[in-house]
């Protein structure tokens, strides 16, 4: 009975708590590909009204967990700007351009360097790797290496396959990244 | 004038690539061209290609009517080489001598802007050449039609904005926006302590307009943590606090809007209209196909009993009962209606939100271990399944809410169809093996019938499932499966059996 009771418990808490929205950042180089994740996240909702300008943020419900996905690119004085989004923020999508083995560098210095922020010091990362619809693209292993995830410790991170244009692997990572959001909530 | 037309054949370089970019292709208002060629690139160094030479065919398959992106999937489609089919126009040339990066043009440009609709200027430079000197120089022009001395930032960025619809990733937005500070500074030079500065300040005024006004936003940023967000950036300083509350209110009580572009809006309901909703259970984020544009190979009745849900999880007790289905197979996915009056109706095809995902299933003896990851897919996959004992079912699932409504259909990439031999109770059954790990039980008429199925079935998961996506790579170094894509493969059917050698002999050398 006490056994039942406290499980009960237990998904009202979850139910409640997992209501509020969690905060999580989209990153990635120019041309990765973020835009049209975020729009394939999106699917279905129509969009009636002309939005409002400014930068792109979408809200995603999955799994009971509403997702706020901030796109925060841009050059790097303008890193500080997205300070207020740090906080707060509970995971990282990152995404990377399979297909372009020349900016992959580019693309690996920028995520070492968000990933020294405090405030994203412990949070999940999974990181995208994109148009793999695409022939001879860097695999998920060659993106990881290539990334220094290896070498990446204190956090829970994940390179997943995609094809934004297809829609496939996105369900994939937001699996694993809920998974790991909701699973840090409970300690 | 039309030129000669001449072919070329180009080997890709070291990196990978051919070493040029195109421009224009249907949409448009130019034929698909060559546009950029890197120095030291195999196209430059067959010297055979010129920029703004008219692409007529890639790998003798027609382009003209084809848009930049697949003229560009074309070329990333061919192998170790491409051939190409080029004309020299000089009509299109002409046209496209602003397109091309040679100095003159700029000065011939200048007055160019002046007369042209702005937005036009817009859509010509901005969306086709994004990221270079001359685009650079071209917005630095377009810029200049705007004089926003006097005026404080957001309606200066109001004003902007009003001609100048925003669109794209936030790199592209901001690329854009530096030209606008960099205007603004031009008009106050005074107002901030550098362009740097105001860009800043410019993106986070942006970056409050949509935090504020943008619905779905959780917790709105106040003014105090708006102020707190932009201290020292104003080159190492603060800005001054009055200016930023200011600001601050200013932008609350007044949304900045889009212009009204029909365009922009076009754009964005595209994606949500041309896709319908949910595109199955397991996965919301597929696009679900049009059974209209796929083609048929079977249809008929059977009974059909679930064994196994998505995930290899026992289907409960009471779902497991045999039910009688009108079925009909389009590309790859097996739709199950009432009754044949269900099937014909168009409409009744739209309940794909019971979509069952019968892509890349696989062999009766399914080791779920790490083992060994086997791609089984295409032509190879029926070989595969009487050989290799060990292969693997992929793809994540939902519990799916399963089969209560009148129309249920399975995805059937990657499946696996195979006479249900330990099956005795009842007669002509076959086992489907899903790859989502679901596994159906379906009765026919007679033997005859049962063969046909279970080779149909067969037949379509091979020829048009696409080649599974690498599994992930993760922290907790546990075993991931690969992706099995649901889409229909763009690889033809004689290409196919090629591509799946390789990973056939690495797995037989593996066991």
């Amino acid at each position: 009975m006490g056994l039942l009771l406290s499980r009960v418990l237990e998904s009202l808490d979850g139910l409640v708590r997992t209501r509020q929205p969690v905060r999580i950042l989209l990153l990635g180089l120019d041309a990765a590909g973020k835009t049209t994740i975020l729009h394939r996240l999106k699917l279905g909702e129509v969009v009636t009204t002309i939005p409002t300008i400014g930068f792109n943020v979408e809200t995603i419900e999955y799994r009971n967990i509403s997702f706020t996905v901030w796109d925060v690119g841009g050059q790097k004085i303008l890193r500080p700007l997205w300070h207020h989004y740090f906080s707060n923020a509970k995971g990282l999508i990152y995404v990377v351009d399979s297909l372009d083995r020349e900016r992959v560098q580019e693309a690996a210095d920028e995520l070492a360097d968000m990933l020294q922020h405090d405030e994203l010091r412990h949070i999940p990362v999974v990181v995208m790797a994109n148009k793999q619809d695409m022939p001879r693209v860097m695999s998920p292993s060659e993106v990881t290496e290539r990334l220094g995830m290896g070498k990446m410790t204190g956090r829970p991170w994940h390179v997943q396959a995609t094809s934004a244009t297809q829609g496939e692997g996105l369900y994939e990572a937001l699996d694993w990244l809920s998974r790991e959001i909701s699973q840090s909530r409970q300690y | 004038m039309a030129g000669e037309v001449r072919s070329v054949v180009l080997k890709r370089g070291p990196e990978g690539g051919f070493g040029f970019s195109i421009l224009g292709g249907s949409g448009s208002e130019l034929p698909p061209i060559v546009y950029d060629i890197v120095a030291g690139s195999p196209a430059s160094n067959s010297g055979q290609l010129e920029a703004g030479d008219v692409i007529l065919e890639v790998n003798d398959q027609e382009v003209s009517d084809l848009t930049t992106k697949e003229v560009l999937k074309c070329l990333r489609l061919s192998e170790q080489s491409v051939s190409l089919k080029l004309r020299k126009d000089d009509a299109v040339r002409q046209r496209v001598s602003q397109y091309l990066q040679s100095p003159q043009t700029l000065e011939q440009l200048r007055p160019a802007i002046t007369q042209r609709d702005l937005a036009h200027v817009r859509e010509s430079v901005f969306s086709l050449c994004p990221h270079n000197e001359f685009s650079r120089a071209v917005a630095e022009e377009y810029v200049k039609h705007f004089d926003f001395s006097g005026c404080s930032l957001d309606v200066a960025l109001g004003q902007f904005l009003e001609r100048f619809s925003l669109t794209g990733e936030t790199q592209e937005r901001e690329r854009v926006l530096v030209h606008f500070s960099r205007r603004y500074m031009d008009g106050n030079p005074a107002a901030f302590n550098s362009v740097d500065a105001c860009h800043t300040l410019t993106c986070a005024l942006m970056l409050l307009n949509t935090d504020l006004h943008v619905q779905h936003v959780p917790r709105k940023m106040t003014c105090a943590e708006f102020v707190d967000n932009l201290s020292e950036l104003n080159d190492g300083r603060d800005f001054p606090e009055e200016t930023l509350r200011r600001l601050y209110q200013a932008i609350r009580a007044r949304p900045i809007h889009y212009a009204a572009d029909d365009e922009y809006e076009e754009m964005e309901a595209a994606p949500a209209t041309g896709l319908p909703p949910g595109g199955g259970v397991t996965n919301p984020f597929l696009a679900a196909p049009d059974p209209d544009k796929a083609t048929e190979y079977k249809r008929g009745y059977m009974m059909r009993k679930c064994c196994l849900d998505a995930g290899g999880k026992r289907t409960a007790l009471g779902r497991r009962s045999w039910q009688m289905f009108h079925c009909t197979l389009r590309d790859l996915v097996l739709y199950l209606h009432k009754d044949e009056s269900g099937s014909r109706r168009a409409a009744a095809f739209e309940h794909l939100h019971n979509a069952i995902r019968v892509h890349h299933a696989l062999a009766s003896k399914c080791v779920h271990t790490a083992a060994v990851c086997f791609r089984v897919h295409h032509a190879l996959a029926s070989k595969c399944v009487h050989t290799a004992a060990v292969c693997f079912r992929v793809h994540h699932a939902l519990a799916s809410k399963c089969v209560h409504t009148a129309a249920v259909c399975f995805r059937v990439h990657h499946a696996l169809a195979s006479k249900a031999e330990d099956y005795v109770k009842k007669q002509h059954v076959f086992k489907l093996q899903t790859a989502d790990q679901a596994e159906y039980l379906l009765q026919t008429s007679d033997a005859k019938e049962l063969q046909s199925w279970v080779d149909t079935v067969n037949f379509v998961a091979a020829s048009l499932s696409s080649p599974p996506l690498p599994g992930a790579v993760g922290s907790q170094r546990r075993f991931q499966r690969p992706l099995l894509p649901s889409g229909v493969t763009s690889r033809s059917l004689h290409y196919q059996p090629v591509q799946c050698h390789g990973p056939a002999v690495r797995t037989r050398t593996a066991l």
